[in-house]
């Protein structure tokens, strides 16, 4: 998160999800239920909020890939990085084709049959690396919803 | 922190708050998944027991102290299902700040261990009764498990990898059935960086597109494209060493590896020339490259070649000497943007001492090995679910075009047999109910030069993991 927003302050909070804002985020990203505990990292500039950054953890093949999603204050997609990818590297898409989610937002286009091409030779990797996208935003969105108390 | 003491200060939070807990502590968890889900629910009834102290109005400093814990294990349990990712110090990252995976590429292969894979493919093949010439095709029905592949990799440390394929061919190998059991890769790599890696052992000649990306729902089609079944013969391996790597959108590829076999040679093109790695001759040597470039993602332009002897060391009847230097280009390209998928593929190989080649294998007239030979398909789909907002399906119609000829030309005193003149058009479709799981119908109107072409259709079920 450093490393996306320099000289920003990151401040970490742990997320508890209700039953009913587990299931919002599933309807959502249209994948199944998500663990009801997760971590939102926000960073802050100047007093404002800069960027959202969460932690997604999810099997490839066999194997599990570590992504870090960074959300804008707009709620679209502002940075992928990959943090840990322990299936073969042959099935690591190319640096650029992570390039493509920054701007993306939580809807139909976010898809490797529409808006995010697939990679040939790593076609799981991309399915999956979308899905946790689509995940994370959909995670984002329904916290982004809760009453300040 | 670990786990046990985890679960320790947890009990001991529930017991200060009357929780009964003992039923969740009775079955020690089994998989690190279970022990994060179990500890998972238990923040949450920690949590909801903290609302209701609050409700109560507790001692305030007692419930600090309790939020605060349910602070340190919620990070732990992040940290649990982080694994690596979260336990790498932030001081491993480089500090060039780019957009892309690059920046955290020192902690993407940090993970050491066994990986486990595989895949398979059964096929159904119904031959029709009449050749292109109204004559009996005698040929009939067949299924069979064409093949089931175990793949198993281990991550020594950062810098050395072991990958390895062991493939098992129409389900039995005994002697009165065909099957085969091969390695069908086996490598070593070393990991320098991104651009620069080495590799040796039992290697894939980088040829085509099916050859090193072969598992069945890559591909179109129950059966791969002939062009890349007797022109590039898929699945080529031979052992040898050499570097690969990447730079942005392009990619290289430059092995040294055991030359052909010509005594494999025939009028159907270099197939058994292979030497698969077992007890290879090694008196010639070859040199294989590819260059890819991916202009943009889901597009790939790219060229190979492979070029070396074939003799190994084999003298004709009349006892002179030859090289049957075996020299196989191909172009390809592959495209996929939203539903629509292209591919299209153009080889040539030529082989020098055709004629000697012929004497040593004994061939006559059209039986003659080609001195040139050359192949091409081109090939179109589109996953119609992909206009379903939302399916995760694919059903892809598609249509696959190819013409080759394993006799092109052939040496003076020999001539081509026009049955190596094909024509080949499949039309079918793939369905993906997910993306690892392709079951595939294609029809094959099969045609060649002499019209004994028999057409046929296919069911395939293939699976990858």
């Amino acid at each position: 998160m450093k490393l996306a927003f320099p000289g920003a302050k990151v401040e970490r909070q742990s997320l508890f999800l209700t039953d009913a804002e587990v299931a919002e985020v599933a309807k959502l990203s249209g994948g199944p239920r998500p663990s009801a505990l997760a971590t939102a990292y926000a960073a802050m500039k100047d007093g404002k909020l800069v960027g959202t950054g969460y932690f997604d953890t999810h099997l490839v093949r066999t194997l599990p890939e570590t992504v870090m999603v960074v959300v804008s204050p707009a709620g679209t997609i502002a940075r992928i990085e990959v943090l840990s990818f322990s299936e073969p590297e042959e099935y690591l898409p190319r640096e650029h084709w992570y390039a493509q989610f920054p701007g993306k937002a939580l809807d139909d286009e976010l898809s490797v049959k529409r808006g995010i091409r697939a990679v040939s030779g790593a076609t799981l990797t991309a399915r999956a690396t979308t899905e946790a996208a689509r995940r994370v935003l959909a995670l984002h969105q329904v916290v982004s919803r809760r009453t300040p108390k | 922190m670990n786990l046990r003491i985890l679960v320790l200060i947890l009990a001991c939070i529930f017991g200060s708050l009357s929780i009964p807990v003992r039923a969740a502590a009775d079955e020690p968890p089994k998989t690190m998944e279970e022990r994060i889900d179990r500890l998972e629910k238990l923040l949450q009834q920690t949590r909801a027991e903290l609302e209701a102290a609050r409700a109560a109005a507790a001692d305030p400093n007692r419930l600090a102290e309790i939020e605060r814990k349910i602070e340190v294990l919620a990070k732990e349990v992040e940290q649990l299902k982080l694994g690596e990712a979260g336990a790498a110090p932030a001081a491993q990252t480089p500090q060039e700040g780019r957009y892309g995976v690059g920046p955290a590429a020192s902690k993407v292969y940090g993970k050491k261990g066994v990986s486990i894979g595989g895949y398979g493919e059964f096929l159904y093949q119904h031959f029709d009764d009449a050749r292109q010439n109204g004559e009996p095709s005698g040929l009939r029905s067949q299924v069979d498990l064409l093949r089931a592949v175990l793949y198993f990799g281990y991550k020594f440390d950062d810098q050395w990898v072991l990958n390895t394929e062991i493939e098992a061919e129409h389900a039995v190998t005994a002697s009165d059935k065909g099957g085969e059991v091969e390695v069908e890769f086996a490598y070593l790599d070393y990991l320098f960086s991104r651009h620069l890696r080495a590799r040796a052992g039992l290697l894939l000649v980088p040829s085509g597109i099916v050859n090193e990306m072969h598992e069945p729902p890559t591909f179109l089609g129950a059966i791969r494209p002939d062009v890349e079944r007797f022109l590039i013969p898929t699945t080529w391996r031979e052992l040898g060493a050499g570097l690969y790597g990447d730079a942005g959108p392009f990619s290289y590829r430059v092995y040294m590896v055991n030359g052909l076999n010509s005594k494999g040679y025939t009028a159907e093109g270099i197939e058994e020339g292979r030497q698969e790695g077992s007890e290879a001759l090694a008196e010639n040597w070859a040199v294989t490259a590819r260059f890819d470039w991916s202009p943009a993602p889901g597009a790939l332009l790219g060229a190979s070649v492979f070029s070396g002897n074939s003799d190994q060391g084999e003298l004709t009847p009349s006892g002179r000497s030859f090289s049957g230097t075996t020299t196989l280009f191909d172009v390809h390209g592959d495209w996929k943007w939203r539903g629509l998928w292209l591919r299209g593929l153009y080889v040539h190989t030529t082989i020098s001492d055709a004629a000697a080649i012929n004497e040593v294998n004994g061939f006559v007239g059209d039986e003659s090995v080609g001195s040139r030979q050359w192949g091409w398909y081109l090939q179109g789909g589109f996953d119609v679910l992909s206009l379903k907002a939302g399916a995760r399906a694919s059903l892809i119609p598609f249509l696959r075009y190819e013409r080759y000829n394993t006799q092109a030309d052939v040496p003076a005193g020999y001539e081509s047999n026009p049955e190596t003149d094909v024509t080949l058009l499949t039309v079918g479709a793939v369905f993906k109910p997910i993306e690892p799981i392709a079951l595939k119908f294609d029809w094959q109107q099969r045609k060649n030069a002499a019209s004994t072409g028999v057409n046929q259709w296919n069911i395939g079920l293939g699976y990858l993991f």
